[in-house]
């Protein structure tokens, strides 16, 4: 994090002045951000658990609805997204998700329908 | 031990854009309603532009969305805002995407600073109409 001109400052002759170098203020650098939604915030944190295929999430009107596909139901898993879901409980207050995991074997490589069923999609990177 | 700036501007709109050499803020397409002909949808893109003074420290940055239900319906956090002079007047903007909105209604963001709250400020949400569009987004 560098240090910043501090905005706001109006120069008359642009060509006559070398802006001057403050270091009162160091902005945020990077200034883009996607909504963290439950379900981008579970494929976030799940994201280093290699069997867990998809992420996907549906918006309701009164809840999210995120599912999990994964290609096993590990014990470590399971107790990872319980955890989380714990986690997503505090983070996003008073908001109701239903988080479901669907164990799909990466042997069977179709899961285009809970794909095309989900309106946003958190694939691992 | 930091203490908390002022809001002086909390602004809605398409973009921010930053100019270089200057580092002056520009904000385009400010606006305080969403129009969407069906829900739940996803905004695609929108920007916050925030002005502060008389502030000191380190700052983690922090914004949530909230419904009328007092539901934190999205969040962003992880900028952090240095302020070593309480004098400044720092100011930045954040282009944010895909705002999740499950109904029509009165939403707000809401900013905190070191997960103190700050400020909020609120947006509307209004089902489309032929006649409706105007000065939104």
């Amino acid at each position: 994090m560098g240090p910043s001109v501090r905005a706001g400052t109006v120069f008359f002759d642009r060509g006559a002045i070398e802006y001057p170098e403050y270091e009162q203020v160091q902005q945020p650098q990077d200034l883009e951000a996607r909504w963290q939604t439950p379900g981008l915030y579970l494929a976030e944190r799940i994201a280093s658990y290699p069997s867990v295929r998809f992420v996907g999430e549906k918006m309701q009107p009164d809840y999210n609805q995120v599912i999990v596909v994964a290609d096993d139901d590990s014990e470590v898993l399971l107790k990872q997204l319980f955890s989380i879901e714990r986690e997503m409980y505090g983070v996003f207050s008073g908001l109701r998700f239903d988080c479901r995991l669907r164990v799909i074997p990466s042997s069977n490589a179709d899961i285009s329908a809970i794909v095309r069923s989900t309106l946003e999609r958190y694939r691992r990177a | 031990m930091p203490v908390k700036p002022q809001i002086k501007s909390f602004l809605i709109a398409d973009q921010v854009l930053q100019e270089k050499g200057t580092n002056k803020w520009s904000a385009i397409g400010i606006f305080d309603t969403i129009y969407a002909s069906s829900f739940p949808c996803v905004h695609p893109s929108l920007a916050l532009y925030i002005r502060l003074s008389d502030g000191e420290g380190d700052f983690d940055i922090k914004v949530e969305f909230y419904d009328e239900a007092e539901r934190a319906l999205a969040i962003f956090k992880g900028f952090k805002l240095v302020v070593r002079d309480r004098l400044a007047n720092p100011d930045f903007g954040i282009q944010t995407k895909s705002l999740p909105v499950p109904q029509p209604g009165r939403y707000t963001f809401r900013l905190y600073f070191n997960d103190e709250f700050a400020q909020s400020i609120p947006i509307n949400v209004v089902p489309i109409t032929p006649k409706s569009v105007g000065g939104g987004a």
